[in-house]
């Protein structure tokens, strides 16, 4: 039997896999008041123990027969997925605990599209791509369907579904179609020949390619396939909302890099998701202004910075992998940050509309503090995480894309400015605060802390990406 | 080709000729008596229902998780052609891939979803 | 292989018995019989699969699309509650474009069937004088049990996440207390 053995690529993923068992079976069999702190803590503890060994082990290679692949820059973004997830439980345990839907499936879900995601991120064949993407998307449609007594948790989750196996379906087809053009699964640069894959003649190339990439940009709720995002992220748990918009972002876009990595020169497919990042900046941006309830607000911002982080996507030098990572995980900080707050602030009710945040300074002006802070990261204002960012990816575009893409980035990002300022407006106007605040999470108080330490740190020290990439 | 499968052929014949056989035999030599209530459709001595309302979502559960082991199946198939092929290799890689759905199974009884008349 | 496969008297019976049972398919009133005329139209594929020496793909044919989707069908047909659903529903304008979405597709199919010569690229080691000697089961069960290993392993916590996501949203009065 000729397997090509080597635990050693995919040792952080075993770690994740074992967890998942390990987990589904202690959940069975502990007592429920024991298993309610059991379970989560333990689930912290494996992704520490996968941050850990992928800190540790810097070996890079192929294994299994070149299905899976190991590299520096790939092992930061597993890092920074990993950060989503300690974030994410830290975040729902009070929050399941306070609805009484405190699953401890919930938990094997998470670990499970943890390894989802990182099998998905570290590969360069298209079948283990396609697995990796399943088991990131069918956790996530039962995490967003966890409130399953609640009708809009559940409809937010049907949709998702409904949604996410077209995109898979899509995905599925390109890659049928390229496969047929070339009778290859694999799209890695350093396995593919250089050139074998820029053939613009081969018809079934340029569709299958565009197919599976207007698939991932529904994944990736790039516009116009942005539609979803919306409804699904206001219906689904916060505690899910803040999973969904950072770390399936993070998994789709090292795809969009990967897969177009050495292909950018293809013409066809440059330009279709030179399009793709355009409307959603336009999209995200103009929506956002007309949004009344915060979720939703997040959600088309989430879009925009889809649309800038596609244009690295197109245009970037060698070095662009550290420039993506630094933005994502300032965007990752900043989104968990926001919705950890959020769900502090609204301990009894799930949506909360922009005139409802009256009067918030006053009962409690930690939390304006901190919310304004990851609302103008996300704004990319300077002196914070995100502005560093932004500031890395228009050096990166700018020389390569030239005047129209660097610009069209700029003014995007100066439009954009606009309503996360009305936002923190709305944060410090006068009133009465009537909705109560979550006071007794040390787990929620802990997430935000972390965040926001985090944030700092990257901004005291943003070669941290550099270095772990080993690009210095 | 024609005498891989020769064998299923006279199966399949053999098979349909004596179903068809026993119940045209019944056809032609029982005795008959129609009447109104004879013809309506038999259910279990309860009265025809047109229509089915409502049906419980435990059905939906049971035929996903049909489905689910269903495809487990259709991996293992492959295997049972190699088996003696692999060896303990292959041995450990089907154990693996059984655990994991073996958990499943447990899962499934530790729930309670298989005790079809409780809840 | 091609030739054999048009001049076959068999593949001509199994292609009618098809082709009847998909128009069934489509035209019974009662969906219960487009249902069945479905599974007919498994069987038969089922059947053509096995004689192209497709065993393996001609039992996944019976075990996963008659034996799964089929139960999930007539369960799909249970609960829009066959009579009165069915019969609301005005179906008229989905004549039309069923109609042009398959002339559409026929356009594709039938010159790429007519004007098809010669071979299709022979991928892998998967060729006919390998399924000759091997057995395309064979050669399937090598790409998955051998260079994909780590696939399967990899489907097998899909498939677990599948059982337990599907009993932890469908479970009546499921509470974190069990």
């Amino acid at each position: 039997m000729d397997i090509d053995f080597q635990l050693a690529i995919i040792l952080p993923e075993l770690v994740i896999a074992g967890g998942v068992i390990f987990l589904s079976v202690a959940g069975l069999f502990l007592r429920p008041n024991l298993r309610m702190w059991v379970i989560p803590l333990l689930s912290i503890a494996f992704m520490l123990v996968a941050g850990a060994v992928l800190i540790i082990d810097s070996t890079s290679g192929y294994g299994f027969h070149k299905l899976i692949v190991k590299r520096r820059e790939l092992d930061f973004f597993k890092l920074i997925i990993l950060l989503g997830g300690v974030l994410t439980t830290l975040i729902s345990t009070r929050y399941l605990q306070r609805r009484s839907i405190n699953y401890f499936e919930f938990y094997v879900m998470l670990l499970a599209a943890m390894l989802g995601a990182m099998i998905a991120v570290s590969t360069t064949h298209f079948l283990t791509l396609l697995v990796g993407i399943e088991i990131l998307a069918i956790t996530s449609y039962v995490m967003c369907a966890i409130r399953r007594y609640d009708r809009s948790s559940v409809e937010a989750a049907f949709k998702y579904f409904l949604l996410g196996s077209f995109s898979t379906a899509f995905i599925l087809f390109g890659i049928g179609f390229m496969y047929g053009g070339t009778g290859q699964l694999h799209f890695g640069v350093d396995i593919f020949p250089n050139g074998q894959l820029n053939n613009s003649e081969n018809l079934f190339l340029v569709i299958g390619g565009i197919m599976f990439l207007g698939g991932l940009a529904f994944k990736l709720a790039a516009a116009p396939f942005h539609f979803w995002a919306a409804d699904v992220y206001q219906g689904a748990p916060t505690a899910v909302m803040a999973f969904l918009i950072s770390v399936p972002k993070i998994v789709f876009l090292v795809i969009f890099y990967n897969f177009l990595d050495s292909h950018i020169k293809f013409a066809p497919w440059g330009v279709f998701v030179l399009i793709l990042a355009n409307i959603s900046m336009l999209v995200g941006n103009a929506m956002a202004f007309l949004q009344k309830d915060i979720k939703r607000l997040i959600a088309f911002s989430s879009v925009a910075h889809s649309g800038y982080l596609l244009l690295i996507v197109i245009f970037h030098r060698s070095e662009g992998m550290a420039v993506l990572g630094y933005y994502l995980l300032a965007y990752l900080l900043a989104s968990f940050g926001m919705l950890a707050i959020i769900i502090k602030i609204s301990a009894d009710k799930e949506n909360i509309l922009l005139g409802e945040l009256k009067g918030l300074f006053a009962s409690s002006p930690r939390s304006v503090f901190l919310l304004s802070f990851f609302i103008l990261s996300l704004a990319g204002i300077p002196l914070t995480a995100g502005f560093f960012g932004k500031l890395f990816l228009f050096y990166e575009i700018a020389p390569i894309g030239g005047f129209w893409i660097g610009g069209a980035m700029i003014i995007n990002s100066i439009i954009s400015v606009g309503y996360y300022i009305l936002l923190i407006g709305h944060l410090f106007k006068r009133g009465v605060f009537e909705h109560s605040v979550v006071a007794d999470s040390k787990n929620l108080e802990m997430a935000y802390w972390l965040a926001f330490l985090i944030s700092v740190g990257i901004l005291l020290w943003p070669q941290v990406v550099n270095t772990f990439m080993g690009f210095a | 080709m024609v005498n891989n499968y020769f064998g299923y052929l006279v199966l399949v014949v053999v098979s349909l000729g004596m179903a068809s056989s026993f119940t045209l035999i019944a056809v032609l030599l029982g005795p008959k008596k129609r009447s109104a209530v004879k013809d309506l459709p038999f259910e279990t001595g309860m009265p025809y229902v047109p229509s089915a309302k409502s049906v419980n979502v435990k059905f939906y559960l049971v035929a996903m998780l049909f489905l689910i082991f269903d495809i487990e199946v259709a991996f293992l198939y492959p295997y049972a052609l190699k088996v003696k092929e692999y060896g303990w290799t292959g041995f450990i890689a089907v154990s693996a891939f059984l655990l994991v759905l073996g958990i499943g199974i447990v899962y499934e009884w530790r729930k309670k979803i298989l005790e079809w008349d409780k809840d | 292989m091609e030739a054999s496969l048009l001049s076959n008297s068999l593949f001509w019976v199994l292609g009618s018995v098809a082709i009847i049972a998909a128009s069934v398919a489509v035209l019974a009133p009662n969906p219960m019989y487009s249902g069945l005329s479905l599974m007919l139209i498994f069987f038969v594929l089922a059947a053509i699969y096995i004689w192209m020496k497709q065993e393996y793909f001609g039992a996944m044919q019976l075990l996963i699309y008659v034996g799964a989707i089929m139960v999930l069908f007539i369960f799909m047909i249970m609960l829009l509650n066959t009579r009165t659903d069915f019969e609301e529903i005005n179906l008229n304008w989905r004549w039309g474009t069923a109609f042009l979405l398959s002339i559409g597709l026929m356009s594709v199919l039938i010159p790429a069937v007519v004007n098809f010569k010669g071979s299709l690229p022979v991928l892998g080691n998967y060729t006919e004088n390998n399924i000759e000697l091997i057995g395309a089961s064979e050669l399937f069960a090598e790409a998955l049990w051998e260079k994909s290993i780590l696939i399967v392993e990899l489907m097998s916590i899909l498939l677990l996440v599948g059982v337990l996501g599907a009993v932890v949203l469908t479970k009546k009065n499921y509470t974190d207390q069990i």
